[in-house]
């Protein structure tokens, strides 16, 4: 029945995620009315309480899913990131690795264990904000729950909760935090939860060195909530101070593992980053990345420039890009960090050098917070299986066969299950890689590009980019040179002004040959003019009439 | 509630009992099972540790395994295709197998149960309990986290020596150790770090250095009494290949030789090794301590446009009474038998120097068609390991103590990630084929993202850990050598 009407509305406007949503909120809804249900079987002799705990419940789930819904609408992609930077595999060495090593240096195996498993859905763009809204929810509820049963008043008792439930959800907007850390507070609350307040002293004492060892064991740093309610109940017991004194260094010696940021804030800028990062991933349509705010960031500037390379079909692609104020390429080397790494790395990989985009990939991998990610080990079997290294892209296929969003991913690309569509792909993409060998160091993209080229004239993209790299860099010779070898008759407006002022300067052999490019002859008669004004240095009018010419790049841009 | 408990922990174990299947339902595999890691008619140490094991299919829901050798028996059954054996279970039943043992694996595929065999011989002669290697990712240029590791091949455990998260993300270089085992160090390289010494039973940073060498000590080996190291001085550059199969290239632009004499902490240097025309690399001591094996090449150009025809030979040169030699001999030539050689290393009984052979270069770990060699001292012929070698590069061997087993890393398999293998060698130079260190869990290597690099056997667990390592890192100058 449900499947039934799950795939009537799927057909409707709301779509897929849209009907995941809204099951995802009649779930919610659902736990809200349980909950009240629960209060008003549990304090049947007070109304007041009841409706105490009723308005208590349903702020906290309001709050949840503000939360949810502000990842939901405005923060999804920072979940999305997340998932790509890490990796969890259904797997039992996977899973007795973390419990060994707990997160990948320490202990709090639970919780890396359960934020490890969750974050993988993040991979879904909405399943993301119902995982915060839950842990989220969790929190709040337990907090409320734990500071009732300490007889604080639930005003304040709510208004305590709502600040770690806000709290939490403002360190989960950045983008390195591991769900793993909110985890670690729920289950310290969970704890602080069963500890027994109203016990004799020995079994308080008692259940406070167990609950800190097993804390400070599986769950790391959410112990200090076990600590903090034991201090409060302990205050006129005569060896708590004693007691406290050890559980607080024992709980202190761990707690910071876990504690890996404060606080945070939402960072709509790294966001819009991570749209057209995700978007570019998942090969959707990225529209308008224009805005001249955007296009001050090298990183933004370089999903521009490769987007504008990849869709414009004209030779005169670099018309769209933003060669004059950024560079073509982001390092792949120490200087940058993990993303811009990676970024640079799906530059290299639409323009067919595999050998950069596989060192970017593992690059990224090695830099990025965990030292692995989904992502990476998608983009390595994806140049394995270009270079036909069937055996390298075997293993990545099958790391990522054995987690839950990758799946069917991985198993589309394995040797006896490709599709046509991959296939053509595959052929297309193997038409760019080099042919020959040579040698050259990571850093030098001149070669790199002309590599490409020398592989195949046609390769349109590394054609767009090595002549914006020669004209970024005023390398007006090996413009002309790369031009003469490489251009295959393309032209336009600033390819055309660079070879004028090439030309001024270039030997009587090669200006023979430039000679023959046809230039149009309005660039000549402007050629001229440009250099009657520049002699004249009549600034105002070679502002005004060329400022956006090479000649004027050439000249005055630094 | 009693009873909820008694019938999910009765669920649970019923669950997990596999049956053993009878004659009847067994029918033999169209094909041999296909098994990671390849075990079949492999040589083992009698001292190894467990050879788990998993049938590589999905559709495995169980396995039986009998391994029945001698008068000895072993019975291990699982869900799903893991074979993991009990290792107190393992060690006594090959004590018991004799020289072979056959190891009869019974699947069930969906509920079809298949049969495979295969044998397994055991050689009496033991391996060295421990190895080290470095873990590293296989990138390029740069590295991440890395780690130096003991693990003890006779059963899982592993001893963590450095771990350069706590030593502010230094790159280490592998471990090495005398044959003995009492001598023992690895760089810690950049802003406050050093060579970190094991000798005399105390650990010390120390500058291999002095004023006539050109740079630091890279490659090196520690002489059999464990006094004196010799190095190579390296400066190193790495270019990328643009085929992506052939991926990353390493070259030297300078390298020389020189000894560290770790009782009088001073370096012994000499112009014959220290050609600037000549690229001398790789060195090794011989059995005696008394002559060191190196590789060589005359010096080119630009190497980034003739790497290729860079080819290293083997040379010797006598080391006697702490004095470099003045004769150069010739072991190996390039120009005679081809391609380059890389890490010569004498085997302890002093009948053997195994190295490895690429087409040409010095970094034969990105070569994939790096294969491990062997030189007879006794007639001077050089031959491949070719049961050892594989299509992929085979390389940074070590020897046991007994000279009967080397320990290698290969990237046989996913050719990207470094493993390390074993293969005997008999006293005329013949080997076994080689198997992979055996993991507690055999899908560990399958899901790991760090290449083992450069192994090294030893008799003896190292004395120190990581603690130690930080503690000097953070706290100690090094010792300057003279």
């Amino acid at each position: 029945m449900v499947s039934m009407a799950y795939r009537v509305l799927e057909g409707t406007c709301l779509g897929r995620y849209g009907i995941d949503l809204l099951f995802c909120w009649l779930l919610l809804l659902k736990l809200l009315l349980f909950l009240c249900h629960t209060n008003e079987r549990l304090f049947t002799g007070s109304v007041m309480i009841v409706r105490k705990g009723i308005v208590s419940n349903i702020a906290i789930v309001v709050a949840a899913a503000v939360v949810a819904l502000f990842f939901t609408l405005f923060y999804p992609y920072h979940l999305f990131h997340r998932e790509q930077y890490s990796l969890f595999l259904m797997n039992s060495e996977f899973v007795h690795q973390i419990v060994e090593n707990g997160s990948f240096a320490s202990d709090a195996w639970l919780s890396t264990l359960l934020g490890g498993f969750l974050t993988q859905f993040y991979y879904y763009i909405y399943a993301g904000p119902i995982v915060i809204g839950l842990v989220v929810l969790g929190i709040g509820l337990l907090c409320f729950r734990l500071l009732s049963r300490m007889g604080l008043d639930w005003r304040w008792a709510l208004a305590v909760s709502l600040v770690f439930m806000f709290w939490e959800a403002g360190r989960e907007c950045v983008n390195e935090y591991p769900l793993a850390s909110s985890i670690s507070l729920l289950l310290g609350f969970a704890m602080g939860c069963a500890f027994p307040l109203r016990a004799r002293v020995w079994v308080k004492v008692a259940c406070l060195v167990l609950m800190i060892a097993f804390g400070v064991w599986a769950v790391g740093y959410g112990t200090v909530v076990v600590v903090a309610v034991a201090l409060s109940c302990f205050m006129r017991a005569e060896f708590a101070t004693l007691a406290m004194s050890v559980s607080v260094v024992i709980a202190a010696a761990h707690w910071g593992f876990m504690l890996t940021s404060w606080y945070g804030f939402p960072n709509m800028y790294v966001e819009r980053l991570f749209e057209i990062d995700t978007k570019y991933n998942r090969g959707v349509e990225i529209g308008d990345v224009s805005s001249s705010d955007e296009l001050k960031t090298s990183q933004i500037g370089n999903y521009y420039n490769m987007l504008s390379a990849v869709s414009n079909k004209a030779d005169d692609a670099i018309g769209d890009l933003q060669w004059q104020t950024m560079t073509p390429f982001l390092p792949v080397d120490p200087s940058g960090n993990y993303f811009s790494i990676t970024m640079a790395g799906n530059v290299w990989f639409e323009l067919g050098d595999m050998t950069m985009a596989e060192h970017a990939a593992i690059l990224g991998m090695i830099f990025s917070p965990y030292n692995q990610g989904t992502r990476h080990l998608r983009r390595l079997a994806e140049i394995n299986i270009i270079n036909g290294d069937e055996a390298a892209a075997q293993k990545y296929l099958n790391m990522l066969n054995q987690t839950i969003p990758h799946k069917a991913w991985a198993r589309a690309r394995m040797t006896n299950n490709r599709t046509d569509s991959f296939v053509s792909w595959l052929e297309m993409k193997r038409m760019f890689i080099p042919k020959g060998d040579t040698l050259r160091s990571s850093a030098d993209y001149h070669r790199s590009l002309c590599n490409l080229l020398d592989a195949n004239v046609n390769n349109r993209l590394a054609r767009v980019y090595l002549f914006a790299y020669d004209l970024k860099n005023k390398n007006l010779g090996t413009f002309a040179d790369d031009y003469l070898k490489y251009g295959n008759g393309s032209m336009c407006r600033t390819y055309a002004e660079a070879l004028l002022v090439a030309m001024v300067n270039a030997p009587e052999d090669k200006k023979s040959q430039l000679m023959k490019v046809h230039i149009p002859s309005s660039v000549l008669s402007e050629f001229s003019d440009f250099n009657k004004l520049y002699q004249a240095q009549d600034m105002t009018s070679l502002k005004l009439k060329y400022r956006d010419t090479y000649w004027f790049y050439c000249k005055f841009v630094k | 509630m009693r009873k909820i408990v008694i019938y999910i922990l009765s669920l649970v174990a019923i669950s997990a009992c596999v049956r053993v299947p009878s004659d009847s339902e067994l029918h033999s595999a169209e094909t041999p099972f296909d098994i990671y890691p390849d075990y079949r008619e492999v040589t083992i140490p009698v001292n190894i540790a467990p050879l788990n094991f998993m049938l590589m299919d999905e559709s495995v829901d169980a396995v039986c395994v009998d391994f029945t050798g001698g008068n000895a028996h072993l019975r291990v059954k699982n869900r799903g295709g893991k074979v993991i054996v009990d290792v107190d279970d393992w060690h006594s039943f090959v004590d018991k197998c004799g020289e072979r043992f056959e190891v009869d694996v019974k699947a069930s595929f969906n509920g079809e149960w298949k049969r495979d065999k295969f044998s397994i011989y055991v050689s009496q002669d033991s391996i060295d309990p421990y190895v080290t290697y470095r873990l590293i990712e296989p990138g390029y240029e740069v590295w991440g986290d890395l780690k130096i590791e003991e693990r003890r091949v006779e059963d899982f455990e592993e001893h963590l020596l450095a771990d350069n998260r706590a030593l502010d993300k230094k790159c280490m270089n592998c471990h090495i150790h005398g044959q003995q085992g009492q001598t023992s160090l690895f760089h810690l390289r950049g802003e406050n770090g050093g060579t970190m010494l094991y000798h005399n039973g105390q650990m010390r940073k120390v500058t291999l250095r002095n004023g006539q060498m050109a740079g630091g000590a890279v490659y090196g080996d520690i002489e059999k009494s464990g006094r004196y190291g010799v190095f190579s001085t390296n400066v190193i550059i790495p270019a990328l290949h643009s085929l992506g199969s052939l991926r990353l290239e390493v070259y030297d632009t300078k390298s020389d030789l020189c000894i560290a004499d770790f009782d009088n902490d001073k370096m012994i240097v000499s112009p014959l090794v220290a050609d600037t025309t000549i690229f001398e690399t790789f060195p090794a001591f011989s059995a005696d301590g008394k002559r060191v094996f190196y590789c060589s090449a005359p010096v080119l150009g630009s190497l980034i446009d003739s790497v290729s025809a860079l080819h290293y030979s083997i040379l010797s040169v006598p080391f006697v009474d702490g004095e470099w030699g003045m004769q150069i001999d010739t072991l190996w030539s390039a120009s005679h038998n081809g391609g380059s050689a890389s890490f010569p290393k004498a085997s302890p009984d002093g009948r053997f120097v195994a190295f490895c052979r690429s087409n040409y270069g010095t970094f034969p770990i990105w070569h994939r068609e790096t294969d491990l060699y062997l030189i007879d001292l006794a007639t001077g012929e050089a031959k491949p390991i070719c049961e050892a070698n594989s299509e992929r590069s085979d390389t940074y061997h070590t020897w046991s103590a007994n000279s009967r087993w080397l320990a290698f890393a290969s990237k046989r398999g996913d050719g990207q990630y470094g493993r390390v293998y074993f293969s005997h060698i008999d006293s005329l130079g013949n080997a076994t084929k080689a198997f992979v260190l055996p993991q507690r869990d055999p899908e560990r290597d399958l899901i790991n993202l760090k290449s083992y690099n450069i192994p090294d056997m030893s008799p003896m667990a190292a004395r120190y850990g990581h603690h130690t390592i930080e503690k000097i890192y953070r706290e100690k100058n090094a010792v300057q050598f003279k």
